[in-house]
């Protein structure tokens, strides 16, 4: 069965199948999601109006056996940001879109009256329902909910509160194996899905598999794949502490952004570590070792179980847990879990919302550190959205332009995460010239000499570190638009048989002979398609610019400054 | 020694410190791996190198160092060298396994991604006085992996940590409390409820600890 486009339109309520043009179909997570958006959706038009819209698609090999295949990219202009926005998640659905053989989903348009609706999706193609129960519920209820009225075998995509009220740090929620959920987080696009009036998307593959046109050179080169992930030392790392395993190290460099990175050393770090939360989940019975799919070998995610050894949250990462521990100086790890249920719950960003709630406190709305008020303005304003709620909902900036507060750690209006960039100023590069506003993830590490991305400037120089940076971007967006989970990068790093047997692998799945100079280009070319898009909608080289108060507050215990210039910056784009 | 051999040494107390013995639960002295996050000290000579100061250490031999030591840091600034001569009359150090993500490439030793790094010069760093003949005080701190597979030898054979970073551990481990059987500070009984406050008060503590039966 050849895949298809799944096509809704919100605004007469027609649904469509479509076949795959030619030149969408070597693409698939971040590569599909960004070539749909720039094709289809007018640059300047409003994020959060009829003309935006929202792109989900599966990688390109979930559905497969493919080790770590299983993350689900959505794309579509950002509320937060204004620019091009990808976001990718675990969770069941990419298994189910691929199997059901939806290259895409597309939802357009926008309903005229005040009535929410879930859809449908299933083979055969997309159903269009009202919705009343769900609406105003949290993402627990919606999956509960859904399971309940349908199966606990399918996929389900939904917001919370926050998207249906159009919060700019809204997350897309999206269930995991464990009826738990995972985020599509950062960029807002929780609140674009609320703008279609969508509370949900129920997705049903039956019995459908994904065709795979040469079984044998498929299941040899997974084998190889899952060997050099499994074997690399930062997988074993990633496996027994999760990305937190971060905490202490950044802290040793001094680039643990802390009180609204006013400094760059928490003095709570041990408490919020990852070998503490190691420790702590094991002498509770939760799971340091976990799965946000089926098909994870790496395992980077945990189960977090409360002082009673009942069911927390799971899935926090490094940059959720600095958020609301250093830059709030919250050194609890057991209401820093209890945070991360709420905003999954609400289905906010947790970086974005925690940031923002540093520059509250930097902005005298609570004490820093007050993490019983930091819960209670989560469920009481935040999920009701009250004034306060709301402002600090739609990220840090809001927060900044409402309380006159200088320092705003944002860049294109989202959220730095959890690196410094004065003491590590590589990242910085990363947060300025990211198509999708500060995001640590757009620069991530990977094989630049295998995929030939190497650099020729001498590397100390500022001309080397700005190439440098610029290879790591487009071979993570190369990476990104394969749609696996970009914790395979660092095995793709190391070992040279790791990304070779990626490619073999995408080329057993469709039949075709993708190289590595193949990648390349595709990395390039996204990049350069996500940064038209952003030109086309108003952006100029100052947006890629770092607040100004990286250049004039050193930031201790090495009192580093950003000293990157302009003109320095700006030839990241001359490629 | 054998340069492969597992050092068995002991790590001499910090003059001065108070003594602390605990008797654990059967099986459970790992469980207090992660105490060593926060660092034990130790004074060594001057001019040591990174290498033969780790290769002192209690279950440390030269493979493991080389493989599982993937990053390090010496007063917060990454290092790459092992053959690094230690100066000054303090260091901080902390050792890793391979980190995951941007960051920890860049603080790899020897990566490929060290060029990303904020440049040393544009960096305080702490002022070493090299004139004395004080020996080294040593701050080691062991992460993730390194503290997983190392610490319950160190903590077995006794490590040397301040009182207050060790009454910090306990306040948010509060659970680990009752893995311990039996406490002897300076050589007396005491409860784990009458130490908790000292621990605030005694600068360096000398712990070992020790499985019951
Ligand atoms: S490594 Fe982590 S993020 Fe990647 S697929 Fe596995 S659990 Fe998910």
């Amino acid at each position: 069965m050849a895949d298809k486009i799944f096509r809704v339109n919100m605004t007469d309520l027609s649904t469509s199948l479509e076949d795959v043009p030619a030149d969408w179909a070597g693409h698939g997570g971040r590569g599909l999601t960004s070539t749909i958006i720039a094709a289809e959706v007018p640059p300047a038009c409003h994020p959060l109006g009829p003309n935006n819209k929202l792109v989900f698609a599966p990688g390109l090999l979930s559905g497969t056996a493919a080790s770590n295949s299983g993350r689900i990219s959505a794309g579509a202009k950002s509320p937060l940001t204004g620019t091009i926005k990808e976001s990718n998640s675990g969770g069941t659905s990419a298994q189910r879109l691929a199997k059901m053989g939806c290259k895409a989903l597309i939802i357009e348009g926008q309903p005229k009256d005040d009535v929410w609706y879930s859809l449908s999706l299933t083979p055969e193609g997309v159903t269009i329902n009202t919705e009343d129960e769900l609406i105003g519920k949290g993402n627990f209820a919606v999956v509960e909910g859904v399971e309940k009225r349908c199966s606990d075998k399918i996929g389900i995509l939904s917001i919370g509160q926050a998207g249906e009220m159009q919060m700019s740090a809204a997350n897309i929620s999206v269930k995991d194996p464990d009826s738990h959920v995972r985020s599509l987080g950062r960029g807002g696009l929780g609140a674009v899905m609320g703008s279609k009036k969508i509370k949900f998307i129920a997705l049903d593959a039956g019995d459908a598999k994904v065709d795979i046109a040469d079984p044998d050179a498929f299941r040899a080169a997974n084998r190889a794949f899952t060997k050099a992930l499994v074997d690399h030392p930062v997988s074993q790392a990633l496996g027994t502490y999760g990305s937190n395993v971060l905490v202490n190290i950044i802290n040793e460099a001094g680039g643990l952004p802390t009180k609204n990175f006013s400094a760059g050393q928490f003095e709570g770090h041990e408490q919020i570590s990852g070998e503490t939360m190691h420790d702590i989940i094991v002498e509770r019975g939760g799971k340091p070792k976990h799965g946000c799919h089926s098909g994870c070998v790496i395992q980077c995610s945990q189960i977090y179980n409360d002082l009673k050894g009942n069911y927390k949250t799971s899935g926090m990462e490094y940059e959720s847990i600095w958020a609301m521990g250093a830059d709030c100086t919250v050194d609890n790890l057991d209401q820093i879990a209890e945070m991360d249920h709420i905003l999954d719950d609400i289905g906010i960003d947790t970086i974005e919302t925690a940031v923002a709630f540093g520059v509250a406190m930097e902005g005298g709305v609570l004490p820093f550190g007050d993490s019983d008020e930091m819960i209670r303005i989560m469920s009481e304003e935040i999920a009701k959205g009250t004034a306060l709620g709301r402002i600090i909902g739609n990220g840090a900036g809001s927060v900044g332009r409402t309380y006159g507060v200088t320092r705003v750690p944002v860049v294109k209006n989202q959220a730095i995460p959890a690196y410094d960039p004065r003491a590590i100023k590589g990242i910085g590069i990363t947060y300025a010239t990211s198509t999708q506003g500060a995001d640590h993830t757009m620069g991530y590490t990977i094989a630049t000499e295998i995929l030939g991305v190497g650099g020729s400037a001498d590397p100390l120089s500022k001309e080397g570190q700005i190439e440098l940076s610029r290879n790591l971007q487009i071979a993570t967006a190369a990476i990104d638009s394969t749609g696996m989970c970009l914790f395979v990068a660092f095995a793709a790093l190391d070992d040279e048989t790791c990304l070779p047997a990626l490619i073999d692998m995408i080329n057993a799945r469709f039949g075709i002979s993708l190289n590595a100079a193949d990648v390349t280009n595709l990395g390039i070319s996204i990049l350069k398609t996500e940064h038209a898009f952003n030109q086309a909608a108003g952006f100029t080289n100052l947006d890629d610019r770092l607040p100004e108060f990286f250049e004039t507050e050193p930031v201790p215990p090495h009192n580093a400054v950003w000293d990157f210039s302009g003109e320095e910056i700006d030839s990241f784009w001359n490629f | 020694m054998n340069r492969k051999e597992v050092s068995h040494n002991e790590i001499p107390p910090i003059p001065g410190a108070a003594d602390l013995l605990l008797t654990t639960t059967p099986g459970s002295p790992g469980a207090f791996s992660s105490l060593l996050q926060g660092g034990f000290f130790f004074h060594t000579r001057r001019g040591i190198t990174l290498n033969e100061m780790l290769c002192s250490l209690p279950g440390f031999d030269q493979d493991y160092i080389n493989g599982r030591i993937q990053t390090i840091f010496i007063d917060g600034l990454p290092a790459d060298h092992l053959n690094q001569t230690l100066i000054g009359t303090s260091a901080v150090i902390a050792i890793s396994a391979a980190m995951p993500g941007l960051a920890g490439a860049i603080f790899r030793k020897n990566g490929v991604h060290a060029s990303l790094r904020t440049s040393q010069e544009s960096m305080q760093t702490i002022s070493r006085n090299n004139d004395t003949d004080t020996p080294l005080l040593i701050q080691l701190k062991l992460f993730n992996i390194i503290a997983e597979e190392k610490s319950e030898q160190i903590l077995r054979t006794g490590c040397t940590l301040s009182g207050s970073s060790l009454g910090k551990f306990f306040n948010y481990r509060l659970p680990l409390l009752t893995h311990i059987e039996n406490c002897m500070f300076n050589g007396k009984k005491t409860s784990m409820e009458q130490l908790r406050p000292l621990l605030q008060t005694t600068e360096f503590i000398h712990l070992s600890l020790q499985e019951g039966s």
